[in-house]
């Protein structure tokens, strides 16, 4: 993130702009302006990285104690009754 | 291995709340999202509000479940001035067909899954399905599903609404988190 823009005289700030390092594929698909999501989906590439830290924090919880397969039953037999 | 499905899920801060403070109701959440679905988990902005509070007994493990779905991307759902209108559509025909008071963010949050339903199927993670499913059935799309987090932590709910700020008008003091094993 880039932040654009400086103080005026009294202190007020005259423009910040948050831009995505150039280096990054924008998340959005379809979508050139900010990173904030006004349209389409996160793009793949957006969604895989959403993906592996969640993966990541999931490994973390079971490592601090946490005991997965309690509610994963319910939860697929909830999801296998949401429309498409 | 089947496909995996499309599908994004919008958390309010009933959502929020239950998958931050249950660690293993949020591994297997992120297991079944990772093994099933092609989608992300999105915060609407306006669910922001109700799940800060300042107080960082509270407000850190909700900071580390947000941040992780934000991530470097810094992606939050934002509400557009469409949904914004829209959901003021949804709360006045909800008010007129219910005796119960409908939150204007509860609203937000559907007329911003109606507005994404068209490109992918929803799921909402919420506290108050009541609401919200009166709210989505307004919008008569299909694809929009209402996930009840209390259907599926059973006995936890009393310990879950322990642990959210705002559940309760009057409180004065700030929850304990809760974690039930």
């Amino acid at each position: 993130v880039v932040v654009v823009g400086r103080s005026d005289p009294q202190g007020w700030p005259q423009l910040v702009v948050l831009r995505n390092p150039p280096s990054r594929p924008h998340p959005v698909e379809g979508n050139t302006g900010n990173a904030t999501l006004t349209s389409g989906r996160l793009s793949k590439a957006a969604r895989e990285r959403q993906r592996g830290r969640l993966r990541k924090l999931r490994d973390e919880l079971i490592a601090e104690g946490a005991k997965p397969g309690r509610y994963l039953p319910e939860l697929e037999r909830r999801a296998a009754t949401w429309p498409e | 291995v089947s496909p995996r499905h499309n599908r994004d899920f919008l958390l309010d801060s009933g959502g929020v709340s239950a998958l931050a403070s249950s660690p293993d109701l949020l591994a297997d959440y992120l297991d079944l999202l990772d093994r099933t679905f092609d989608g992300s988990l999105l915060i609407p902005i306006p669910v922001l509000t109700e799940v800060r509070t300042g107080n960082p007994r509270y407000d850190t493990p909700v900071d580390r479940l947000i941040n992780t779905i934000r991530g470097e991307d810094g992606v939050y759902l934002p509400l557009t001035v469409q949904a914004a209108s829209r959901a003021g559509v949804l709360r006045t025909e909800a008010l007129a067909s219910s005796n119960r008071e409908i939150s204007a963010i509860d609203a937000q949050i559907v007329g911003m899954a109606e507005e994404r339903s068209g490109i992918c199927a929803m799921t909402i993670v919420t506290a108050d399905p009541d609401d919200i499913s009166l709210l989505v059935d307004l919008t008569r799309r299909a694809n929009i599903a209402v996930d009840d987090r209390d259907r599926v932590l059973g006995r936890e709910r009393f310990e879950m609404q322990q642990f959210e700020p705002h559940a309760t008008p009057g409180r004065t003091t700030f929850p304990i988190p809760v974690r039930v094993s």
